[in-house]
């Protein structure tokens, strides 16, 4: 018994990972942010160069994240980062995230968008398989996303192939 | 049933990921940078999803992820489920266990209900569950979910001290083909698993797993090899269909057989030792094969609807049959669950539903076997209704939920069981919460028909009934109050802690009742006794045998109280390594000034304390170990049986499992898994509910090999 605890402590504090461990939220991060590079919004909604309002809704974490990102340059637009905390005004985002904080709310806040132009992402459990756009899902110590399209066709959305090529479920095609 | 307010709602609000603020941007420029095909590559810490946040659930939950599952080592689905605190789980053997939640353990421990997908597997004949049919291929399961506590509200009657509530992989994450196969000792003998999952371009998919395990049998008490393989073969599917944006469907099946060897120590006569079947005088040692085998059929379709709500309804039909020498247990089931959530204004979440059970029990009981019951057909109905209303009174930070239960059970009647509960979340990093609820267990038809148990063996000189009419005793439900309160805190980015504390009163729970003699038996030659010799002819016994009845008569016999906490921690000290403490502690106040002396029955089922220190550590990317040490102690003192000491199981054990693993390739992953390492050839926990071989768990050493095409 001492023997192993010995062994385990010579070996557990080893050499730490050098594959780049992310943590989830840097991870859902970076997601969010690489989807707005594949999708493209109707021309009345937003021109060429202009600006893509995210808003983040139940997860002041990544709101956190996400706002040290506001200003940068993605793909062809400019992110521009809101935290939102009115459901009336949500279909003014372009990107909107919801969290887990708002997992009571989901359906409603799904119905009340109709066919907004928004892109909706979370990571609530089967999100897109129940109407949302793009989910993110937990895959052994990966992080992948799923697509609903016919969510994202009725917000008059386009995806790449690329993106929906890399989608580990494609729901609604 | 696997429904309720408590899976959907509380469960995945365990799910969010920590707040962990600026600190997570330590390499903020670097990352966005990534690729969606970069992203889908980095490994996510802590991609368990649990424990990290600080979750909105007012009930002591745990949650096993696919990923604790798989570096646990774990070959069946009891040993996993010590990762949670506070679950007991004890070997009897190589294929037997003992799975119970803050005590009252047992083979057939009954304050316990445990579902898969919303099916229950509770047993209905014996009251527990039966794990040796319980062959789910580990690889089909996304995660585990532990809730402690009474949550009859919720969950149904049954489950008194905890719901153990499995759910499997959606057919679409499980696309293509995957092989997990094991070679080693004793319980990791041998296994395959082939599972083959397939997408559709509707966004509907289907996966089938056949799945064949083989476990050879341990060590009797005195070194000899015991008569207890296990071998079973399974074939499962599931097949998801999204229909539209709204609707879903599922379907999931299984069938399978199980054989388990077992060894029963069967009493002749001696009526010294009859009081207590760990106690034998002479014995008879009868080696069978117990056969289990089956099948479920399970429907599922949810839909949320216009209004902000969503409907879930779901039926499944289950065949069993299951064979022990003297005793059969043929039964099939239908069940039907309906439930509606609906958000009602800004503050309301109100769900509401229905769920309708029918067990057919056949020849459950054969004439002349080791149990006999009075009636050999039983059928068992249960009808429930329940409602609940979540009410916000501060956004984010204080909701009331208040619900109530009605069931409705064969022998137990109508009960309510209602819950009140209350979470406060004064920070992003604190949370607390309190909760008051009633649960009921209701008779199992063992239980409740048991005109009398019976010994009865051909050609042994004598035969031995113990008869109990059941109308003296009028066994109802067992009744449980419980007062519950936890914390949990997200102390910084990498330590999580969890703790709750909780009271129990119990009353009525089934044993001895209390009469003028102790032991509460008469003992009377056969044919000197009425109501002995018409339970003899009843079994079919010749009356005029030589024997002797002793009449024990049960019922809701003991007052019983139980306080106890529990704790559970996380810290991640590097990305690469996880570190989880669990421990709790209980007391158990059963049955004082009773004759007959009801805590030693409790002691030895309830351990006082258990601790598990857990280590899983990233070596390399590829490389993987995991360590995990566990202390199970105040269990029954050795004078309590009273028998030889080699048949005594341990006060207190301690139980170390290792395992490493290396991702050969980007397909195949090698494990080397060593369990029970300090095992001191000690016996676990003492056979219980049938009389069998004490056994010895061994040492298991296995390699495995986790192949998938992806």
């Amino acid at each position: 018994m001492r023997y192993f605890l010995l062994l385990f402590l010579l070996t557990a504090p080893g050499a730490q990972a050098s594959r780049t461990e992310f943590s989830a939220q840097q991870v859902k991060s970076a997601y969010v942010f690489n989807f707005i590079k594949f999708v493209e919004w109707p021309a009345q909604e937003i021109r060429a160069g202009g600006k893509v309002r995210l808003c983040v809704i139940g997860d002041d974490g990544l709101h956190a994240s996400l706002i040290a990102l506001d200003g940068r340059k993605v793909g062809e637009y400019e992110l521009q980062v809101r935290r939102s905390t009115d459901p009336v005004n949500l279909s003014i985002c372009h990107v909107l995230f919801i969290g887990e904080q708002e997992r009571r709310r989901l359906v409603p806040i799904i119905k009340s968008l109709d066919s907004a132009h928004v892109l909706t992402v979370s990571d609530i459990p089967g999100f897109a398989e129940r109407g949302g756009g793009i989910g993110l899902l937990h895959h052994d110590d990966r992080m992948l996303f799923e697509v609903n399209l016919a969510s994202t066709k009725k917000a008059g959305l386009r995806l790449s192939g690329q993106m929906l090529n890399l989608a580990a479920n494609i729901f609604g095609r | 049933m696997s429904n309720k307010p408590i899976s959907i709602a509380i469960l995945s609000s365990l799910f969010t990921t920590a707040v962990w603020g600026s600190a997570a941007l330590a390499n903020e420029e670097a990352w966005p940078e990534l690729n969606l095909g970069d992203l889908m590559k980095v490994g996510v810490e802590s991609a368990a999803r649990k424990n990290q946040s600080i979750s909105n659930t007012s009930a002591a939950v745990f949650v096993i992820s696919a990923s604790d599952i798989k570096r646990s080592g774990a070959l069946t689905i009891p040993e996993l489920l010590h990762l949670a605190p506070g679950v007991e789980v004890a070997r009897l053997g190589n294929n037997k266990f003992a799975v119970s939640i803050r005590g009252f353990n047992g083979r057939m421990a009954n304050k316990l209900l445990v579902l898969v997908d919303g099916r229950s597997i509770y047993s209905s004949l014996y009251g527990g569950v039966i794990w040796e049919a319980e062959n789910l291929p580990l690889e089909e399961i996304n995660r585990i979910e532990v809730i402690r506590g009474s949550a009859g509200q919720a969950w149904g009657s049954n489950a008194v001290n905890g719901v153990i509530n499995i759910i499997t992989k959606r057919a679409q994450d499980t696309e293509g083909w995957l092989v997990d196969t094991h070679g080693g000792t004793e319980t990791g003998k041998a296994g395959l698993a082939l599972r083959y999952g397939s997408k559709q371009e509707d966004g509907s998919a289907l996966r089938v797993t056949v799945n064949e395990q083989r476990r050879d049998g341990g060590k009797e008490a005195g070194g000899k090899d015991a008569q207890d393989h296990w071998n079973d073969t399974s074939l499962t599917f599931r097949y998801d269909r999204p229909d539209g944006i709204d609707t879903r469907w599922f379907f999931s099946g299984r069938v399978f057989d199980s054989h388990s060897d077992e060894t029963w120590m069967i009493p002749t006569f001696d009526p010294a030792a009859m009081y207590d079947i760990t106690q034998y005088g002479a014995t008879r040692i009868t080696p069978f094969i117990s056969r289990r085998n089956g099948g479920d059929l399970l429907g599922r379709f949810e839909q949320t609807t216009d209004g902000g709500g969503e409907v879930r309804v779901q039926t499944y039909f289950e065949k069993f049959q299951g064979d022990v020498p003297g005793a059969s247990d043929n039964h099939t089931t239908f069940d039907m669950d309906a439930q509606h959530r609906f958000p009602l204004g800004e503050t309301h979440d109100i769900v509401w539903g229905g769920n309708w059970r029918q067990t057919d029990h056949q020849n459950y009981m054969q004439q002349g076997g080791f149990l006999t019951a009075s009636r050999t057909d039983t059928t068992v109905n249960l009808t429930s209704l329940f409602a609940q209303d979540e009410l916000t009174l501060v956004p984010h930070t204080f909701t009331v939920q208040a619900g109530l239960r009605a069931e409705r059970q064969t022998f137990g009647g109508t009960s309510p069981q209602p819950s009140v509960r209350a979470l406060w979340t004064p920070s992003e990093q604190h949370s607390f919460w309190l909760s008051w609820s009633k649960t009921v267990r209701s008779p199992s038809v063992v239980q409740q028909t048991m005109g009398a148990y019976a010994v009865a063996i051909p050609g042994a000189p004598a035969v031995l009934v113990y008869a109990a009419p059941p109308e003296q005793s009028g066994f109802g439900n067992e009744k449980v109050r419980t007062l519950e309160l936890g914390h949990r805190a997200q102390w910084t980015p990498t330590l999580f802690s969890d703790l709750s504390i909780y009271s129990s009163k119990y009353e009525g729970v089934f044993g001895i009742l209390s009469q003028t003699s102790v032991p509460n038996t008469v003992i009377a030659p056969v044919g000197g006794d009425a109501a002995c010799t018409a339970a003899l002819i009843n079994f079919g016994l010749n009356p005029a045998a030589p024997g002797v009845c002793v009449t024990h008569l049960y019922g809701n016999a003991l007052p019983v109280r139980t306080r106890g906490l529990e704790l559970s921690t996380e810290w991640n000290p590097l990305t690469a390594w996880r570190l989880q403490l669990n421990a709790s502690r209980m007391w158990v106040d059963a049955g004082a000034g009773t004759p007959y002396d009801a805590n030693t029955l409790l002691y030895g089922s309830s351990p006082k304390y258990q601790g598990s220190l857990r280590s899983s550590y990233n070596l390399t990317p590829d490389r993987q170990f995991d360590f995990w040490l566990r202390r199970i102690g105040g269990l029954a003192h050795a004078s309590d049986y009273g028998g030889s000491s080699a048949m005594t199981p341990v006060t207190a054990r301690t139980e170390l499992d290792l395992r490493f693993a290396e991702q050969v390739t980007d397909s195949l992953e090698l494990s080397l898994t060593f369990q029970n390492l300090l095992s001191k050839n000690e016996i676990q926990f003492h056979p219980d509910y049938m009389p069998s071989l004490t056994v010895v768990p061994q040492r298991t050493i296995y390699l495995k090999a986790l192949w998938h095409d992806m």
